[in-house]
C-alpha cells in the first residue's frame, strides 16, 4: 500500500473523476488508486454521493415538466416579432446574405401561422385527439402534470373531496384553446381534468390541466375520477408511494388504472 | 420524464449535432430562428431548471429562459456562432436568473408572491415526501449551501467544464474545484448517516 502521505486529497480524486487534472497528473493518480484500496473507496464514495444529487436533479424534471410546445411557439412568435421590428431593412445590403434566408423564413412562418390560425399550434406532435376529437389522454407537451410540495398528512387529513376544483373561467378558455377546442362548442362536453388531482398534490397550474371528454364509453372523466379516489386510499394507506401515484398519474393515467382499479372491476 | 434527464453527454453531443448541421444549413439558407429553436427544445428545460434552483417562480423561471433565448437571437445575429453555445447559455440564465432573485429580495411584495409558488426545487426536510429520505437530507444540504456553491454543483451535473462554471460564475478555476469538493463532502457525510 502507498505511503499515507501520499494519498490524494477529495479534490483532487473529484478532479480525477471529472477529468479535470493537468495532464501529467493524471497517470500518477490513476496508477496511485489502482494500487491503493483506501483511495479507491474514497472514489466510489465521491461517485456515489454524485450519482445521488444527479438522480435528485432529475427528479425536479416530473415538476418542471418537460419541453412545451406552448413555450416554444410564444419564443418562435418573439422571434418573428423581433426580426420585424428590428433594423431588418437597414443594414441588409451589409449582410445580405444571412437576411435574405431569414426573410424567407418569416415568410414560411407567417404562411404556417395564417394556415393554423394559432389553434393547433401543437398539430406537429404526435396525434393526441383521435379522429372524432376524443382526447382520452393528455398531450404531455401540454400537460406534463404539477404538483406542490406536501407531505402525507396534508393530504391524508383534508376533507376536501373535490376531485377537479373550477378554475377560472380564463384558464378553462385557455386550456381548450390550447388543445385547439373552440370553448363554447366542447365544454359541455368535456371536464377540465386535473392530471394529477389535488388530493394527490395536483395544483391548477395549467401545466396540470387538461380537457378530458365526457363520452368516451370507458376511459371517460368518471373512470379518472374512480382512479384517483383509489390512488388516494391507497397512498394514505401507505400501499403506494405518493411520488409513484403522481408519477403514474401523470405519465400515463389508463396504465394506472388498469393497474391498481382495473383488477378489481 | 427520463428523455429530459439524460446524459449531459448525449445532450452535449446532440448541441454539438445541431450547431454544427445548423452551420450547414446556413449555407444553404436555413435560418437563424430553426437554429434558435433548435437549441430551444434541446436545452429549455434544462435551462428552467437551472433558474428555478435560485428560488424564483416558474412563471419567472419561463421568462427568464424566454429571454436568454431572444439574447441568444441577438447574439447569433451579430454573426456570434462561437462554438461553445451551451455555456454561453447557462451564463445568461445564470446572470438573468440572479438579478431576478436580487429583485424579489429587495420587493417585499415580491417577496410574498415568491412564496406563493409552491414548487420549490429544493423543498424543506419535512416537505420532503415526494423525494425518499435520501434525496430530502441531500435536498437540506444543498439549501445550507451558498447560491455560487450550489450553481457550481449544478453547472457541473449539466455537463459544465470547470472552466465554463469558473466563467459563468467569476471566480477562479481553483474556486470551482474547492467548492465542489467542500458541497461534496458535506452531502457525503449526511448521506451515510
Ligand atoms: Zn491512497
Amino acid at each position: 500500500m502507498p505511503d499515507r502521505s501520499q494519498h490524494p486529497s477529495d479534490e483532487e480524486i473529484l478532479q480525477f473523476i471529472d477529468d479535470e487534472l493537468p495532464a501529467d497528473c493524471i497517470e500518477h493518480l490513476r496508477e496511485h488508486i489502482a494500487a491503493c484500496p483506501n483511495c479507491r473507496n474514497r472514489q466510489a464514495s465521491i461517485e456515489g454521493t454524485l450519482d445521488a444529487l444527479n438522480e435528485l436533479y432529475t427528479s425536479e424534471q416530473f415538476e418542471l415538466g418537460s419541453t412545451t410546445a406552448r413555450s416554444r411557439a410564444l419564443l418562435q412568435k418573439k422571434l418573428v416579432k423581433d426580426r420585424k421590428s428590428h433594423s431588418f431593412w437597414r443594414d441588409r445590403v451589409a449582410s445580405f446574405h444571412l437576411r435574405l434566408p431569414i426573410a424567407a423564413a418569416i415568410v414560411l412562418v407567417f404562411i404556417g401561422f395564417a394556415f393554423y390560425g394559432g389553434r393547433k399550434i401543437w398539430t406537429d406532435q404526435p396525434s393526441l385527439l383521435n379522429p372524432q376529437e376524443e382526447a382520452i389522454v393528455p398531450n404531455h407537451s401540454l400537460t406534463p402534470g404539477a404538483v406542490r410540495a406536501v407531505t402525507l398528512t396534508d393530504i391524508c387529513s383534508s376533507t376536501d373531496d373535490d376531485l377537479d376544483p373550477k378554475v377560472p373561467s380564463s384558464t378553462e378558455r385557455a386550456v381548450f384553446q390550447e388543445y385547439g377546442l373552440p370553448s363554447n362548442r366542447h365544454t359541455r362536453k368535456y371536464q377540465i381534468d386535473y392530471l394529477v388531482n389535488p388530493q394527490l398534490g395536483g395544483t391548477n397550474d395549467i401545466r396540470n390541466l387538461w380537457p378530458e371528454p365526457y363520452s368516451n364509453a370507458r376511459w371517460n372523466a368518471q373512470a379518472k375520477d374512480e382512479l384517483e379516489r383509489h390512488l388516494h386510499q391507497m397512498v394514505c394507506d401507505r400501499t403506494v408511494d405518493l411520488a409513484v401515484a403522481q408519477r403514474e398519474i401523470a405519465t400515463d393515467w389508463i396504465a394506472a388504472y388498469k393497474k391498481y382499479v382495473g383488477r378489481n372491476s | 420524464m427520463n428523455a429530459a434527464g439524460m446524459s449531459s453527454l448525449s445532450t452535449n453531443t446532440a448541441i454539438g449535432l445541431v450547431l454544427r448541421s445548423s452551420a450547414e444549413w446556413m449555407n444553404r439558407g436555413a435560418s437563424l430562428e430553426d437554429e434558435v429553436l433548435g437549441l430551444f427544445d434541446l436545452m429549455q428545460t434544462r435551462l428552467l431548471r437551472y433558474a428555478v434552483s435560485f428560488g424564483v417562480t416558474m412563471q419567472d423561471g419561463e421568462d427568464i429562459v424566454q429571454e436568454t433565448f431572444l439574447a441568444l437571437f441577438h447574439h447569433l445575429q451579430r454573426g456570434r456562432h462561437g462554438d461553445n453555445l451551451h455555456g454561453w447559455l447557462f451564463r445568461v440564465t445564470h446572470n438573468l436568473a440572479l438579478k431576478r432573485r436580487m429583485k424579489i429580495l429587495n420587493d417585499p411584495a415580491g417577496r410574498d408572491t415568491a412564496q406563493v409558488e409552491i414548487l420549490d426545487p429544493n423543498p424543506n426536510p419535512e416537505e420532503c415526501m415526494l423525494f425518499g429520505e435520501r434525496h430530502a437530507r441531500l435536498a437540506s444540504v444543498l439549501q445550507a449551501l451558498s447560491i455560487e456553491d450550489r450553481s457550481c454543483l449544478r453547472l457541473r451535473a449539466e455537463g459544465l467544464r470547470y472552466r465554463e462554471i469558473a466563467r459563468i460564475l467569476g471566480i477562479s478555476l481553483g474556486s470551482v474545484s474547492a467548492s465542489l469538493s467542500r458541497s461534496l463532502a458535506r452531502l457525503e457525510q449526511v448521506d451515510k448517516r
